[in-house]
């Protein structure tokens, strides 16, 4: 059962490989933004690990392979 | 040289499930130069070549092909072999944020954001003033410190005289509440220890800390060579040749420090192992198929070896004293182990391609590392801890160093 999501979303992104993105960011201005250390450190030092899935399936799904190979 | 002026070049594509990428190349540019420029993983595309002449695009192993050399080719399409978003992680488009204190900026660092709910990874191109550095060691040595030394214990620390001893010890001197006593200890020996001691002593004055120097002789003690005997140095590469003193370096300090914290009747001792060491430690480990090293914080028979900088980046650090740090450079020798070599490039590029990474890792493998703890034995032979069955030739080689007294002639 494919419920979760729609044919016209599957199929676009089904799609994206034909089509011409700019995955590279080209002529890249020079963007600032304002943070301290201690908010910087926060991400760096502790910042939450990343699990392989974005909902952590691997914990059910993952004696075969826990990043999804098949 | 083909004369490629009056043809036009193939297009050349990576193809992503996540959309189609044009790369820009030049007539003399090979297909893994173009790759590498874009930072696009050479392993992960699958070559595939469209003929001018109309066809089905040919599987094409073409890496070391310029694109002058594709006469017949009207586009080379660059498959991606597995369906995630490769320039994900790209720090090119990252986001610049100014130090605290403008004009005085002694390095800078690559933070990465990662975001699992939106599916981002955010680059910030940080300016650090010695300042922040210095705030980002103290908080780091902090945390470590206070984890692993009780309050009030006595610590001793190795120094180099570089800039990882001094940022150690500046971030030990703001633990005032912790209430440790420091203990620093350089060794002499060979030309670049000795290099470093007026730089010691010159820290530990400014820190209001008492250094010890332990002279050569003391030095070859540790291991049982008698002090009037060959330079250490002199030993290692007639016996080692082709092989890095960094080794039997390491081994020294230890000991060294071991031997300073019983006389002072401590367990504790500090080195400045930082995150890319940590790291390079634990990756040839688990490459090799053995569990990893305890840390931050690893019991060593009578002494546990603490490690306060385990997740700073020596580019950090590098910021706090920079005119240390260079000194240090400065009296570097070259390594020539290949495995050596391989375990810090490697991390190297992951923290260069990935900056929000290699913390995790360090983090993981810390995490690892403390469940079941590696143990160490003592091992009569060769008089100090270890933790595997060393081989009989090795074992032999190494005595042979140990006992190699006699001057040599000429």
């Amino acid at each position: 059962m494919r419920e979760a999501v729609s044919t016209a979303v599957q199929s676009s992104n089904f799609n994206l490989k034909n089509e011409l993105v700019e995955l590279i960011p080209s002529g890249v201005a020079a963007e600032r933004a304002v943070m301290g250390v201690r908010e910087l450190e926060a991400f760096r030092a502790a910042g939450s690990f990343v699990p392989a899935s974005k909902h952590g399936l691997e914990v059910i799904t993952g004696a075969s392979c826990e990043t999804g190979a098949q | 040289m083909t004369d490629t002026s009056s043809r036009e070049l193939p297009k050349v594509s990576v193809v992503t499930s996540h959309g189609r990428q044009l790369l820009s190349g030049g007539a003399d540019e090979r297909l893994i130069d173009i790759l590498g420029r874009n930072h696009v993983p050479w392993s992960a595309v699958a070559a595939y070549v469209v003929p001018k002449s109309g066809g089905d695009p040919r599987l094409s192993p073409s890496l070391d092909r310029t694109l002058a050399d594709f006469d017949d080719a009207s586009e080379i399409l660059l498959y991606f072999n597995r369906n995630v978003n490769p320039f994900n992680f790209s720090i090119e488009n990252f986001k610049t944020i100014e130090s605290d204190n403008p004009g005085s900026e002694a390095t800078e660092y690559v933070y990465q954001r990662l975001d699992n709910e939106t599916g981002l990874a955010e680059s910030f191109l940080k300016k650090l003033s010695p300042e922040e550095c210095r705030q980002i060691i103290a908080d780091r040595v902090g945390d470590t410190v206070r984890a692993a030394v009780p309050q009030g214990a006595d610590l001793v620390v190795g120094v180099s005289g570089g800039g990882d001893s001094n940022a150690l010890l500046y971030g030990l001197s703001q633990l005032a509440d912790h209430g440790i006593r420091v203990h620093p200890v350089i060794l002499k020996g060979i030309p670049d220890w000795d290099a470093g001691v007026p730089r010691a002593e010159a820290l530990c004055e400014k820190y209001g800390l008492e250094l010890t120097v332990m002279e050569a002789e003391e030095v070859k003690q540790l291991l049982g060579i008698p002090a009037d005997s060959v330079d250490l140095i002199d030993r290692f590469e007639r016996e080692f040749q082709g092989d890095d003193f960094e080794f039997l370096g390491t081994l020294l300090i230890r000991l060294a420090l071991s031997k300073a914290a019983r006389d002072l009747g401590t367990p504790y001792i500090a080195t400045g192992v930082n995150l890319e060491d940590i790291v390079c430690e634990n990756l040839y480990r688990v490459t090799t198929g053995l569990k990893p090293a305890s840390f931050p914080s690893r019991k060593i028979g009578d002494v546990t070896l603490v490690l306060p900088l385990w997740l700073c980046p020596k580019r950090i650090i590098d910021g706090c004293f920079p005119k240390y740090s260079l000194e240090n450079y400065d009296a570097r020798y070259p390594c020539f182990s290949l495995g050596r070599n391989l375990y810090y490039s490697v991390v190297y590029a992951m923290q260069s391609q990935f900056p929000g990474y290699l913390e995790q890792v360090a983090r993981g493998l810390s995490q690892l590392s403390q469940q079941d703890p590696v143990e160490y034995t003592y091992n009569e032979q060769l008089g100090f801890h270890v933790e595997r069955t060393v081989p009989f030739p090795l074992l032999r080689k190494f005595q042979k160093m140990l006992s190699g007294a006699q001057p040599a002639v000429g």
